[in-house]
């Protein structure tokens, strides 16, 4: 497959293309970070699906510029950058940085509170539940415009959804005002 | 802890503003809408607040689609059947294919096997390593604040770009610096590090090079990226010569350049 019918599908938002990418590379993928890096198959799988979702993010978000390189090579790509950021997060692997790369350790640092606040806005997102989740989501997650997320969710024609979109935003920060983590 | 402060309620023209931010925070907004917008941060309490809570907003609802995303992918690896430890595929293959070839082949399809076994083997190798040493180099000149603070300078931008890799964005922007700074050495190593992440490998080289001569701080990354460019584009003699040259002082590419020599050599 190549990354216009690729960005082309995974665009119209059906999760079997996304799927099907997943499944095309696994194996490869797996065994690659598996040898490359020593690390169990549980650990790689994780460290396979933040890469699928990288990718995924890349391309609603119009990321993709080097068409030049293949979809294997720019998956494995992601790949290694998310082993290292898994890995540091972890603080399970203790790898030898050089002057420029404790710099980007240090951008990477999780932040435990920062966690807790989004897992704390997860549950306000429950509260406010559908369809006011679903439009929020679709609109800056999955980068839908206001047609699409119209008919994703039944709403008469895009200026409906547009100020649905608002009044969601505004009730879901109506509960988070409210809500105690 | 509150998620939000409550006290800050009931604005005025609130999808408005709503609207600017988003814009803000997409960065749709021009330079100059940018400044108005900060000299209102500063100056407009209410504003700051909504500001705030609409990028803690973005954030919360991108966090859950995500792990909604991330429970479908584990619900998928868990209907596939288990990854056998071993080899890897491509040796498998190799194997499959040589006993086929041995069974069925003439001579010529046997020629034809091999040839196509060596070129693709030698294209997966390739890009095998490529990616296994390749990752864009850390934005060190104007490291991106997590904080409030918001680009202004066309060249702290041009960082930001980059290590946002929006790369398109921040050719543009590393164009205009390396003429307005003839050749500085970190704009061009930047600049050749762009083409490099965008797959214009000819390019890159072609900065790389030029750099190469003149270069002081970078010496060493330079030769490791130039050298990674000639590997990518098949020129195994060229990317041998600047790990060598790596090698021959001490530094912190010494390791994987040896490292990554060898697998060349070995291949």
């Amino acid at each position: 497959m190549d990354w216009s019918s690729l960005i082309r599908k995974i665009k119209s938002g059906d999760y079997l293309e996304l799927e099907l990418i997943y499944k095309k590379y696994r194996v490869e993928f797996v065994k690659w970070i598996m040898k490359s890096y020593k690390c169990s198959g549980e650990d790689a799988k994780d460290v396979y699906q933040q890469t699928i979702i990288t990718l995924y993010e890349n391309i609603v978000n119009d990321k993709i510029q080097n068409f030049n390189s293949s979809i294997k090579t720019y998956l494995f790509a992601i790949g290694k950058n998310k082993f290292y950021a898994t890995s540091r997060d972890k603080q399970r692997f203790h790898m030898e940085i050089d002057e420029s790369m404790s710099m980007v350790a240090q951008e990477t640092e999780t932040n435990e509170e920062e966690i807790q606040k989004l897992k704390g806005m997860e549950k306000s997102l429950g509260i406010l539940g559908d369809p006011c989740r679903k439009i929020l989501e679709l609109y800056y997650y999955h980068k839908k415009n206001m047609k699409e997320i119209a008919d994703v969710a039944g709403l008469k024609n895009p200026e409906t959804a547009k100020n649905m979109k608002y009044k969601c935003l505004k009730r879901l920060r109506t509960i988070c005002q409210n809500e105690v983590v | 802890m509150r998620l939000f402060n409550r006290k800050y309620r009931g604005m005025k023209k609130e999808n408005a503003d709503i609207i600017l931010i988003e814009k803000y925070l997409e960065g749709q907004l021009s330079k100059k809408e940018i400044k108005e917008f900060e000299e209102r941060l500063k100056e407009d309490r209410y504003f700051r607040v909504l500001v705030h809570d609409i990028k803690k907003l973005v954030k919360g609802i991108e966090f859950s689609a995500r792990q909604e995303l991330l429970n479908k992918l584990k619900k998928t690896e868990k209907s596939l059947p288990a990854i056998p430890e071993g080899r890897t595929p491509r040796v498998i293959k190799l194997r499959r294919l040589k006993y086929a070839v041995a069974v069925a082949a003439t001579i010529a399809l046997l020629a034809g096997s091999i040839y196509t076994i060596i070129i693709s083997r030698d294209q997966s190798l390739k890009e095998d390593y490529f990616m296994e040493y390749y990752a864009p180099y850390p934005n060190i000149i104007h490291p991106v604040q997590r904080a409030e603070e918001t680009p202004m300078t066309d060249e702290e931008l041009a960082y930001y770009y980059y290590e946002s890799e929006q790369y398109e964005k921040a050719l543009e922007l590393f164009l205009k610096l390396n003429e307005a700074t003839g050749d500085s050495e970190s704009t061009l190593f930047y600049l050749a590090n762009i083409y490099m992440a965008i797959g214009n490998y000819e390019e890159a080289i072609e900065n790389f090079t030029i750099l190469l001569n003149d270069s002081v701080v970078f010496k060493n990354q330079t030769r490791w990226y130039l050298g990674l460019c000639y590997l990518e584009d098949g020129n195994y003699p060229n990317a041998q010569e600047q790990l060598e040259k790596i090698t021959e002082t001490k530094n912190s590419y010494n390791e994987r350049a040896e490292e990554l020599l060898s697998k060349i050599k070995n291949q």
